[in-house]
Order: C-alpha cells, then sequence, then structure tokens
C-alpha cells in the first residue's frame, strides 16, 4: 500500500517551474531519502504534499486517500526546515510539547518521557529564546515526533545537532521505522547519513529519479557535489 | 472616603476594573501577534462608525463596534490575499476608513464635544448600558478562551504548524481580529481613542517581560492591568487628573520598570 502517492504534479512559484509533472510513491513501512542539490525543490516537494504550497496540476494521495488538511494532521507529522515559529514567544519547552500533545489523538510517553527520549529533559522549563539552535533543533524534532502517526517527514533534521544527538537521533528512527513500522521521510543534502540500502529520491532539474540509494547516488553524484 | 459612595464613582471602579480584565486578557494576543498597530488602525477606522452614529442619531460606540468588526473581517481576509506586508495593508485600509469618518465629520454640525469623549475617554461618566456592554464582553471573550484557548496559542505561536495539526487557523485569525476589534471599542469610553493602545499593549508587555513561562502571562497581564487601573483612577480623584491618561501613566511607568527588571535583576 501506498502511504503517499503524487501523480503529474507540477508547481509554479513566482513565475518559475519548480516540479514539472512529477510522480512520486512511498510505500508504507519505507524509508527513503529525499536528496538534491541547493534549490532543486525539495523542500517545495514536501510542502506541496501537505498542502504548504498549491500544486497546478496534478494530484496527491495519502493512504489511497485525496490529501486533505484532515488526513496530513491524522497522518503526518512534520519538521520544517525553518520553522515559522516566533522564538520570542514566552513559552517554555515543556509548555510547547504539551501544547503540541494536545492536538494529538494520543501521545506514546509522558512529556517527561518524551523529552528524556531527545536528551532534551534538563532544558524543559528553558524558554525558546534561551535555547541554542542545537537546542532548539532538538526540541522541535521531540514536538514533530510527539504523536503516534504513520508517516513522518523531516526536512533536514541533522541540521544544527551535534554528532551525539544526531546518531541518538538516528538511532530512534531507525527504532520507529523497524519496529513501529512508520513510513519515513528524510530530506537531505549529507550523504554521510544516507543508509545505501534505504530508498532514495534524487530530485533535479524539476524530476524526481528513484532507487535505491546506493544506485541513485552512484547514478547523480554530480547533482549533490 | 465619601467621594467612593458616588454611583458615577462606583461605576468607574467597576468599569476600570472590568475593563482591566478585558484587555489584559485580548493584550497578550495582540503584543504576542505583533499587532500593536492594529489595534491603533482600529481605534481610528471606527471614526467612521462614530462619526455615522452621530450623523443618524444612533449611539455612535454600537456603530463604532459595527465598523470595527468590519475593517477586522476586511483585514483578516485580505491578509493573504494581496502580496503586502500585513502592516502596510492595515495602514491602507484604516486610511480609508479614518478619511471616510472624518468627511462625514466635517458634514455634521455640533458634535464637537461629543468627539472629545471619543478621543480622550471618559471612565467617569461610563453608564449603566456601556457596563453592562463590556461585562457581556468580557464574558464571551472568557467563554471563548476557555473553549479554544490552545488552539488560539498555536495559531499566535507557529500557525503553519497549527494548520497541520488540524486547527482551523484561518478561522481563529477571524476570531482573534474580531474580538481584538470589539476589545478595543470598549476601551475607547474609558482611555480614548488616542491613549487605548497603551492600556491594551502595557501591561501585556509588562507580563511578557518578567514572566517564566506563558502559563504565567495571561495572569500577571491582569494583575498588573487591574492594578493600574485602580491606582490610576484613585490618583485621577485625588488630583482631579483625567482617568485615562492617569491610568496609561501608571500601565507604562510599570511597563519601563518591568524592562530595567529583566535588563538588572532577572537572571
Amino acid at each position: 500500500m501506498k502511504a503517499i502517492e503524487l501523480k503529474g504534479i507540477t508547481v509554479v512559484l513566482n513565475h518559475r517551474t519548480i516540479l514539472k509533472n512529477t510522480d512520486m510513491a512511498l510505500e508504507k513501512g519505507s524509508l527513503t531519502y529525499l536528496m538534491g542539490s541547493n534549490g532543486s525543490g525539495k523542500t517545495t516537494l514536501i510542502k506541496s504534499i501537505l498542502q504548504l504550497v498549491p500544486i497546478t496540476k496534478g494530484s496527491i494521495s495519502i493512504f489511497n486517500e485525496p490529501v486533505s488538511q484532515k488526513n496530513i494532521s491524522s497522518r503526518i507529522s512534520y519538521l520544517a526546515q525553518y520553522p515559522k515559529l516566533d522564538r520570542d514567544f514566552p513559552i517554555s519547552v515543556s509548555e510547547l510539547i504539551n501544547l503540541a500533545c494536545s492536538t494529538q489523538k494520543h501521545c506514546p510517553l509522558s512529556i517527561e518521557e518524551h523529552l528524556q527520549r531527545f536528551d532534551a529533559l534538563e532544558i524543559k522549563d528553558k524558554k525558546l529564546e534561551q535555547l541554542s539552535g542545537g537546542q532548539l533543533q532538538k526540541v522541535l524534532i521531540a514536538r514533530a515526533l510527539i504523536g503516534d502517526k504513520d508517516i513522518l517527514i523531516l526536512d533536514e533534521p541533522f541540521n544544527n545537532l551535534d554528532h551525539r544527538s544526531e546518531e541518538r537521533l538516528i538511532q530512534i528512527l531507525k527504532e520507529m521505522h523497524n519496529e513501529q513500522g512508520k513510513t519515513i521521510l528524510i530530506v537531505t543534502h549529507d550523504q554521510s547519513i544516507v543508509n545505501k540500502d534505504n530508498d532514495c529520491l534524487m530530485l533535479a532539474h524539476g524530476h524526481l529519479h528513484a532507487g535505491k540509494a546506493e544506485k541513485v547516488l552512484a547514478e547523480h553524484k554530480l547533482e549533490i557535489i | 472616603m465619601e467621594i467612593l459612595s458616588l454611583p458615577f464613582v462606583q461605576r468607574a471602579f467597576l468599569g476600570a476594573i472590568l475593563l482591566a480584565l478585558l484587555t489584559s486578557l485580548w493584550g497578550v494576543f495582540v503584543v504576542l501577534r505583533k499587532q500593536a498597530f492594529l489595534s491603533d488602525a482600529v481605534a481610528h477606522a471606527s471614526i467612521l462608525g462614530v462619526a455615522l452614529g452621530l450623523m443618524l442619531g444612533i449611539y455612535p460606540l454600537y456603530l463604532a463596534l459595527v465598523i470595527a468588526i468590519l475593517f477586522a473581517f476586511i483585514l483578516t481576509y485580505f491578509k493573504d490575499k494581496v502580496k503586502i506586508a500585513n502592516d502596510t495593508l492595515i495602514g491602507i485600509i484604516y486610511s480609508l476608513f479614518f478619511a471616510l469618518g472624518l468627511i462625514l465629520l466635517s458634514k455634521t454640525s455640533g458634535v464637537k464635544v461629543d468627539l472629545e469623549s471619543y478621543l480622550f475617554g471618559s471612565l467617569f461618566s461610563i453608564s449603566p448600558d456601556e457596563l453592562l456592554l463590556i461585562g457581556m464582553l468580557l464574558l464571551g471573550s472568557t467563554l471563548f478562551l476557555f473553549k479554544y484557548f490552545k488552539q488560539i496559542v498555536y495559531t499566535t505561536f507557529d500557525p503553519e504548524n497549527a494548520y497541520l495539526q488540524g486547527i482551523n487557523v484561518k478561522r481563529n485569525e477571524y476570531l482573534i481580529n474580531i474580538f481584538l476589534s470589539i476589545t478595543v471599542i470598549a476601551a475607547i469610553k474609558a482611555v480614548g481613542l488616542i491613549m487605548l493602545s497603551s492600556m491594551l499593549l502595557a501591561p501585556a508587555a509588562t507580563a511578557r517581560n518578567i514572566a517564566k513561562n506563558f502559563k504565567q502571562v495571561i495572569p500577571l497581564s491582569a494583575l498588573i492591568s487591574i492594578l493600574s487601573s485602580l491606582i490610576g483612577l484613585t490618583l485621577a480623584l485625588l488630583f482631579d487628573i483625567p482617568a485615562g491618561a492617569s491610568i496609561v501613566l501608571i500601565a507604562s511607568i510599570t511597563f519601563l520598570a518591568s524592562g530595567l527588571w529583566g535588563k538588572y535583576f532577572k537572571t
């Protein structure tokens, strides 16, 4: 079964065609890397799935149903590369996670357990404005993964993370994929974190090339240098 | 103390407390949404309602309320429709409303005295009907925020993520702007069009400065607002100075003090 399916989508932003007649399919329970050079349209592709940018042509479905705010909110967890949140907002880390949990049907762990999982328990009483870039990234990842959703879309999740936090996140994602059967799409330009046995999508010049990571990376080496 | 037994003084104190609660509640969202200009704009746009009211012989505050809601609706509708900064859009639309109001006023004779009460406010002339209106607004705002508090906070803090969590962000923005506009109109009577921004913003901004987390912001804002109003009103009675100005003075000094507190004493 396909968790996400895009058929012939075209995205035009500011009179520039970013995606042209693009097809994409993510099988349920797959772990896929979406790669491409800067400006190739990776984030735009993700945002079109999430209805954050409009498509001019084509169709998108989530578990065989046309995409809608309802099935996005019930099925997809999303981490934005540049979240549009207000960092000056006087909210503490635990309040933020609590707020995110309040919108979920089910949060598998308590707020403390969840923060502990991401090595962020010691900053739970800090306000967002007091966090470093890496700490904020950990908190935002924790927020994105608070619910128990079927699909995780993470746009450059390793940005600002130190090596220890990066390892921890990879471990958590592996658990979610292997043990809980989550469908995971990771947007990255960093080849070093890509497991060569997983699926890979390479976005170049508005077209998407799919296959096993090892093969796709070998064929499109120049696209990500 | 004898003066406190006078009905108009009692109404002024009750009105000050109700308004303090109402403005502190929405003031928090005005500050956090960085919409300080919007409150000022609503106040100026409502002059069209005041002018219409004076012209048609209808109680001006009622028509100001209608115009303020219309203004909020137009702004929210056009926010995502036009590719210009929100404050530019606000500036253009409020000027349109204000200009229409001034043209109507120029064609209405004998309105100078009435208009002054809208520009500078007068808590001591607040009527039982106005108290009832403010009380109803406070009740409505409290019930609304009680039911939708987390949604409104999420919409304010991170609208994109709120949308992805299934929250109706656009509906919430309409409701926030409409409630804010109604609150502005309610506060005009007390402190006047010129100073109401400070009454709305200063207690909330002070609370934002000293709160350790979001849970503390609204209670602190309400407390500061009530204290500023009561102290300001008492000073107005003691020294025979305008009540609105006195309240705004206390609220603004408290805000400046909170800035110093944040700079020198907060860890």
